[in-house]
């Protein structure tokens, strides 16, 4: 079966960006008064942000979006070449894991510290991290274990 | 020592194809296991580096040229700028320059204008038959144009790092960005006498005024972006927002082609491709804590000093220390990394933190058409079909105009400042 151009990451990842830029226009309308401003609006932005960021980290990988300078490896033979993007892949997943493990510490380290306006806990934002990084891990796992993967994208 | 160690080892992580912000994040993992300090403080730097609303203006950017792109306002941009110049000694040259210009006010990004128009300008230039490799380098060179007029996603970042202001770091970059148009159409016109290059008839006054009327919402979104941002009603964040909507609105109502599909698309891939510069700026992050222990900017700082001690001098060091680690570094990671160590020092020298961020983001453009790590080449070199050594080859002349308005820019500041200064007063 061919791999699905679009993921349930991706497009949550896209549903955020698309909520923050309507948080944007909600702040923009409330400074004009057109009817009150809200406080939380900025803070609220940045945590979709940063949401979108981790949750499309796992959506690059599997479009290989990933910034990355090929000029030495497009030296090589084609076998050499396959072998180091797959010890690159191997490497990158257990990078991953690590990163599920330190965010979540991160997750538990500001669990009792309240955001500033939008009164909720702190962990709400730094738990984007650890479940970016899971994502990215189980893409990466199934890459390695020989799942068919989604050409690079390109605009259709 | 140490951090010798660390910076080669990056290095060499990027040269066997690890992606970028991986690079950093591994090597900072590193550094952090092997000197046993804070590695869960640095990892939580990853969020707290994106948490930042200013940065936010870099995906809504990418939207807006995304959005341009799906529709026909790329190819209509082209048609104009086609009956401006096509008849011109150069012909397409020409046009694909001045079409770059034109896209870069709706644009932030050069690898957005070579892969998005540079693909429209290939396609234009092999059917006149251009030499392939000279329409290659143009698209290459003209794209550099994107980050330099307004607006613009490395002056964003730039003005992220310093405080400097990123409307005035905007306008700042007009007038460069024109010299450098002017630049790149006298060499070409230079060039195009010594070889024949095929010309477009001169079109009427009735085509130019056709291909005006139906280019001119697209032209009009620095002014809106501009205006906004210094009419006081947006920040340059929520500029980007209005920019967006604006994008949509002129496609919806002038050109009529945007579906919903086509915007969800643009939307995906925006999401998509924002997600890799944050996880470059989340390694940037973790790396910027590296360089904060080792005293890298102190380094850095004594470094310059001991070869420059008047502005004018500063400048030429910095610029030539950019433009030999641009070479093999890539345009935000330098921003983020390197650059926030040269502002204390240049503030401390009188010198204009816009001065100094139009100048570094014009050598940091330079350095991406430069090899072994030249990003737009990578792009071009891939849109055109044209392989990488005949494209380095091809470019690297076009380097002396972009050189000669870097020095100018250097030597008279009144080229960058006097529109901020003009708007701001």
């Amino acid at each position: 079966m061919k791999p699905s151009r679009y993921s349930v990451e991706g497009a949550l990842s896209t549903v955020l960006l698309i909520a923050l830029s309507l948080v944007i226009f909600l702040q923009i309308a409330g400074r004009m008064g057109i009817f009150a401003g809200q406080v939380w609006t900025e803070e609220l932005i940045r945590w979709l942000w940063v949401w979108m960021a981790c949750l499309g980290f796992s959506e690059a990988e599997r479009h290989q979006q990933h910034l990355r300078m090929d000029m030495v490896p497009s030296l090589w033979r084609e076998t050499l070449r396959r072998r180091v993007y797959r010890a690159i892949d191997a490497m990158t997943f257990v990078l991953s894991l690590y990163m599920v493990w330190l965010g979540y510490k991160g997750v538990i380290r500001t669990w009792h510290d309240e955001s500033v306006t939008l009164g909720v806990s702190d962990a709400v934002l730094y738990a984007a991290l650890p479940v970016g990084a899971a994502l990215w891990a189980l893409r990466l796992f199934l890459r390695l274990a020989g799942k068919r993967q989604p050409e690079p994208w390109s605009a259709s | 020592m140490t951090f010798l160690v660390f910076i080669i080892t990056w290095m060499l992580l990027i040269f066997v194809g690890i992606p970028i912000a991986v690079s950093m994040i591994l090597v900072s993992v590193g550094y952090f296991l092997y000197t046993g300090i804070g590695i869960n403080f640095a990892v939580q730097r990853i969020v707290d580096g994106l948490n930042s609303f200013p940065i936010i203006a870099v995906p809504l950017f990418i939207l807006a040229a995304s959005i341009f792109n799906s529709s026909s306002i790329t190819r209509n941009l082209f048609g104009f700028a086609t009956h401006l110049v096509g008849h011109v000694r150069g012909g397409l040259g020409h046009v694909n320059i001045l079409a770059s210009l034109f896209f870069s006010g709706m644009s932030g990004s050069a690898v957005a204008d070579a892969g998005g128009l540079g693909k429209i300008e290939a396609e234009a230039m092999q059917k006149a038959g251009y030499p392939h490799d000279l329409a290659a380098a143009l698209t290459a060179v003209s794209s550099i144009l994107g980050p330099l007029v307004p607006p613009s996603i490395p002056m964003v970042v730039y003005g992220v790092v310093s405080g400097a202001s990123i409307g005035g770091l905007f306008l700042g970059g007009v007038v460069p960005g024109v010299l450098c148009t002017l630049a790149m159409m006298i060499m070409l016109y230079i060039v195009a006498g010594r070889i024949s290059l095929p010309v477009h008839p001169r079109a009427t006054w009735r085509q130019i005024r056709k291909s005006f009327v139906i280019s001119f919402p697209a032209l009009m979104t620095p002014v809106v972006i501009i205006g906004g941002i210094f009419s006081g009603f947006f920040s340059p964040t929520e500029a980007a927002a209005v920019t967006v909507l604006y994008a949509i609105a002129i496609d919806l109502l002038v050109y009529r082609e945007l579906t919903w599909r086509k915007l969800w698309d643009a939307v995906y891939e925006t999401a998509m491709m924002s997600s890799t510069i944050a996880l470059i700026i989340g390694g940037v992050s973790m790396m910027g804590v590296v360089m904060a222990r080792e005293k890298a900017p102190e380094q850095i700082a004594s470094l310059l000093m001991s070869v420059a001690s008047t502005p004018t001098e500063f400048m030429f060091a910095v610029t030539a220390l950019l433009l030999i680690l641009g070479c093999f570094i890539e345009v935000l990671a330098l921003l983020l990394v390197l650059v926030p160590s040269f502002i204390p020092l240049a503030i401390s020298l009188g010198i204009d933190p816009v001065y100094l961020g139009v100048n570094i983001i014009f050598t940091l453009m330079i350095g991406t058409l430069t090899p072994p790590m030249g990003m737009i080449l990578f792009v071009v070199s891939k849109s055109h079909g044209v392989e990488m050594h005949r494209l380095i080859r091809a470019t690297m002349p076009w380097l002396i105009p972009l050189i000669i308005v870097q020095i100018l820019m250097i030597l008279f500041p009144s080229l960058i400042l006097a529109l901020p200064k003009m708007f701001m007063s």
